[in-house]
This record gives C-alpha cells, sequence and structure tokens, in this order.
C-alpha cells in the first residue's frame, strides 16, 4: 500500500491532489428495522477479518505523510444508506464483497424478531461509513 | 439519504462520491489518474468532468466492462487499462489528481 502511494506521487505534477475513499476505520455497517418514521437499531456489524486491511491501509497513509510525501488536505466522515427489502437481501448485499461483515452474537436473533414483528411496509436499512482522505503532493 | 436498492451496492448512490471530492479538490479540466477503477463505476460519473483520465485496475474483466460502460456512456476522454498502482507503466505527463476509490 504504501508502495502504491510513492508510485502515484511520481506520477503527480507538483502540488497534485491524491484522493481516497475508504470504508471508516472503526464503523462497520449498521443494521436497522425501518417503517414510516419507526426505526428499531439492531445493531453494527464487525468484520475480523477486513479490520487488518483498513489498518493497513491508513497506516500507508499516515507513513507517506509522515516522511513528506504528501501533505494531509482534508480527513472527513461520511455515511450513506441503502433499504433492503426483507433479510435474505440483506444477506445477498452482506456477501457482495469478498469479505462479508457478520453479525455480532445475538444480532441475527434480534434482527429475525424484530422483522417478524414488523409494521406493513417494513424495510431494512444498512447504514454504511466512509472517510473521504485528500493529500497534496510535496517535495515534487 | 437512503436509496431503496433493487440490486443492494455497498457504495455510495450515483453522484455522492463525486460531489465529495468536489469538496477537496476540482475535477473540472483536470487530468486524472483513477487507481484501482474497478469496473468504471466512479469513473463514468465523473469523467465528463475531467480532461481526460487513466484508470487502471488489476482484473482485465472488470477493464472490459468499464470500456463497455464508457462506450455505452459515450465518454471518449478515458483510457482503461489493466494494472496496478505499483506496475503499471503511464506516459502523457503528469496528472494532476490521483483517485483511489475503496482500492487502497
Amino acid at each position: 500500500m504504501v508502495h502504491a502511494l510513492e508510485r502515484t506521487a511520481g506520477h503527480l505534477a507538483a502540488h497534485g491532489v491524491c484522493v481516497l475513499i475508504q470504508p471508516h476505520r472503526t464503523r462497520r455497517p449498521f443494521i436497522a428495522v425501518v417503517a414510516r418514521g419507526r426505526r428499531v437499531p439492531i445493531g453494527g456489524l464487525v468484520n475480523p477479518a477486513f479490520q487488518p486491511l483498513i489498518d493497513a491501509a491508513n497506516d500507508a497513509i499516515a507513513s507517506v505523510v509522515d516522511r513528506g510525501l504528501f501533505k494531509l488536505l482534508n480527513r472527513s466522515n461520511h455515511q450513506f444508506s441503502v433499504r433492503l427489502a426483507n433479510p435474505s437481501q440483506l444477506h445477498r448485499y452482506l456477501h457482495n464483497g469478498q469479505r462479508p461483515p457478520r453479525f455480532p452474537p445475538g444480532a441475527r436473533k434480534r434482527l429475525m424478531a424484530a422483522w417478524r414483528s414488523r409494521p406493513p411496509g417494513a424495510e431494512i436499512e444498512v447504514t454504511e461509513y466512509m472517510t473521504l482522505i485528500g493529500l497534496r503532493r510535496v517535495g515534487a | 439519504m437512503a436509496k431503496h436498492a433493487e440490486l443492494p451496492s455497498d457504495y455510495p448512490p450515483p453522484a455522492v462520491e463525486v460531489r465529495l471530492i468536489g469538496r477537496i479538490v476540482d475535477l473540472r479540466g483536470k487530468r486524472v489518474l483513477e487507481i484501482g477503477a474497478g469496473d468504471g463505476r466512479l469513473t463514468i460519473q465523473y469523467a465528463s468532468l475531467a480532461s481526460s483520465v487513466v484508470a487502471i485496475e488489476p482484473d482485465p474483466a472488470n477493464v472490459a466492462l468499464a470500456r463497455e460502460s464508457a462506450s455505452a456512456t459515450g465518454i471518449t476522454n478515458s483510457s482503461f487499462k489493466v494494472g496496478t498502482a505499483e506496475r503499471v507503466r503511464m506516459g502523457g505527463g503528469a496528472f494532476d489528481i490521483a483517485l483511489f476509490s475503496w482500492s487502497l
């Protein structure tokens, strides 16, 4: 990852900007059952297999900033949500990637209980968290 | 804002990322290098703003999809190459902006 950033710096013009969009360092997808303004929070998912990759990416960014290759311009956190029609669609959604997150103990049971007692028109909401990082090339 | 997804995607809804990138740097008229472009999902959202785009992606199947998407959407200022940031060779001078979208 550090090597990718180093090579990228070499392709950037003086004062060029590198923008990175990544999953939030610690916040994983959050599940809720929603209907007509009512929201039943189920809980956040966990992803131990993914966490080392996120940490390594952030360490690589810190490394190139510390070494003076880039200057940190901006770091901002954002979230977005998608609505899914049922637990089956949630399963498909979560297994889109190579390292899908999983429910912590008890959360799947809470989801299914909330889904069984859902009001008409209920959906499953997944809130995702991401971070945007802007770096300016220095020392060109 | 919440979006109902018929075919769910764990990427932000269209235009969200471009708007957020725009808070950091103006893409208009810039020469952009995108690393890990996947199937061109993001590339086709911003390419019309940039002067030119070189998008690299290690998976040849994704590169083929990106080329198809670009062609289908009338984008002519973008080239898609198989490779990684570490290995790909790029000519044509320096880039103004480099993008890593969910790819570092």
